[in-house]
């Protein structure tokens, strides 16, 4: 199965990604652009990839969560990058919650992890 | 002396054996088979469909002679189960397997069968992602 | 104390056939710790990857934007993001499953047509050799952020495999079992009982007989 990736992000991060061959691409000036453009995404059965900065998607943490939670197939992934910003410090990660809740134990997901 | 109630209690269990193995595929298919396929895949007993990894199939080949390649069943079946030495033993059975298994972990097999335990397990299952696969069984 | 199974008459047919359960769930219970461990060792692994992976799209992504915001300071914005209109679409992805477990995890591949400079489709003329290299960063960067996303899934699929499939040991450990074996156990006691009393009974019955046997006797 071939599919698509898409793209959410400011204005670098979406020159970035256009140069590098993604069409699909939104640049969102505020957390409304983005809320709606990312649910038009979530009905697109095509896109199985939608790539967003962190920092945006933090501004839409709730609406994530609870599509993350609702959704009944793998896809589409939503998968967080840093911005030309760089990597946003955040206290818990969703995921490092679920895995806690699994194993017990606290892990970090960063390279460098994301305390310093 | 089996009694009818022990039947059905062990139907039981092979029922809840049967659901812990849904991952594995219906018919395994053959290392040449594999590598003649543009997306090498299996169906599991579940349904899905399982993809074997290009790379880790043309490992497998560079470690075994080419006579041996349409010998060779994927996925290579790593069988876990409690056993009368503990928990976390594996049993790998094949003549095929067991010369993979050696040249991978460097650990002598013992006729067509070979027992490793969980480092080697893991190692194991690094080196081949997709090419291995758990199977729970009762061992003992 | 756990609780007893309701209904359960107290014959040695329903202990032999609790025996039996109480054996057979404990084998059970055994194999799906074997499986909880496997998950966590296979969890393990991808929590290794996922680690190395999203440090390597961070740094890619540093490099990406520190050389697109030179090609635009010196192409300005405007040229840098009319270029960026004229690529062509080149990145598709390869999406399979591999079944661990029966927890299905993506394989996510990208397919890409790597272009040279000249097919990336911009006019050559008006750009500058800072936007090639950014270029070739941001595509550099997506095989990882594409392999992120593979990793943080299957991070995430194998946490929820986990935490069922504890769930499923749990209630053996400490409710189906110490149930089966307390059943067990008020069985034994409930047939000791039984045999006492008819024991006891036997014993009313043969000296009663006995009595009336002395008062019957022919004088």
């Amino acid at each position: 199965m071939s599919a698509k990736v898409a793209v959410i992000g400011d204005q670098d991060t979406i020159v970035g990604f256009r140069l590098a061959g993604i069409k699909e691409t939104y640049e969102v000036g505020s957390a409304e652009e983005a809320a709606k453009n990312l649910k038009s995404l979530f009905q697109r059965k095509d896109i199985n990839i939608i790539v967003i900065t962190e920092r945006i998607a933090e501004q839409l943490r709730k609406m994530i969560d609870d599509f993350e939670a609702k959704k009944e197939e793998v896809v589409p992934i939503i998968v967080e990058i840093p911005d030309k910003k760089g990597p946003m410090r955040r206290e818990v990660t969703p995921l490092q919650k679920l895995v806690k809740r699994a194993i017990g134990i606290e892990i970090i997901l960063g390279e460098r992890g994301r305390e310093e | 002396m089996r009694t009818p109630f022990e039947d059905i209690e062990s139907k039981l269990l092979a029922k809840q054996i049967q659901a812990l193995n849904k991952h594995l595929p219906r018919e395994r298919k053959t290392l040449a088979e594999l590598l003649k396929e543009e997306k090498p895949s299996i169906v599991c007993r579940d349904g899905s469909t399982h993809r074997f990894i290009k790379e880790e199939l043309r490992k497998l080949s560079s470690l075994l002679p080419t006579y041996c390649h349409n010998k060779l069943r994927l996925p290579i079946y790593i069988e876990l189960g409690p056993t009368e030495f503990g928990t976390g033993i594996a049993r790998i059975r094949g003549e095929e397997e067991c010369k993979l298994v050696n040249k991978i972990l460097g650990v002598k097999p013992n006729g067509d069968k070979v027992f490793i335990y969980r480092p080697d397990i893991r190692k194991l299952r690094k080196e081949l992602p997709t090419t291995t696969q758990y199977v729970f069984t009762l061992l003992t | 104390m756990a609780e007893l199974i309701e209904g359960v008459n107290p014959t040695r047919m329903e202990l032999l056939k609790l025996k039996e359960r109480v054996k057979l769930a404990r084998k059970g219970h055994k194999l799906l710790k074997e499986k909880r461990d496997a998950l966590v060792m296979e969890l393990f692994d991808v929590i290794e990857e996922a680690r190395g992976i999203r440090g390597n799209v961070e740094r890619l992504l540093r490099e990406a934007f520190e050389h697109l915001i030179i090609a635009e300071s010196v192409m300005g914005v405007l040229t840098t993001q009319e270029a960026a209109m004229s690529v062509e679409e080149s990145v598709g992805v390869d999406f399979a499953n591999k079944n661990i477990m029966g927890v299905l995890v993506p394989l996510i591949e990208a397919q890409r047509e790597k272009k040279t400079v000249i097919e990336r489709g911009y006019e050559l003329r008006e750009t500058s050799a800072k936007l090639d290299e950014a270029t070739d960063k941001f595509e550099d960067s997506i095989e990882p952020i594409l392999k992120l996303a593979e990793i943080e899934t299957s991070v995430k699929l194998l946490a929820e495999e986990i935490e069922k499939t504890k769930r499923r040991v749990n209630a053996l450990e400490y409710i189906v079992i110490p149930r089966l074996e307390n059943t067990t156990k008020y069985i034994e006691m409930r047939l000791d009982e039984m045999e006492r009393e008819n024991f006891f009974r036997l014993k009313r019955i043969k000296s009663i007989l006995a009595a009336r046997e002395v008062t019957e006797a022919p004088a």
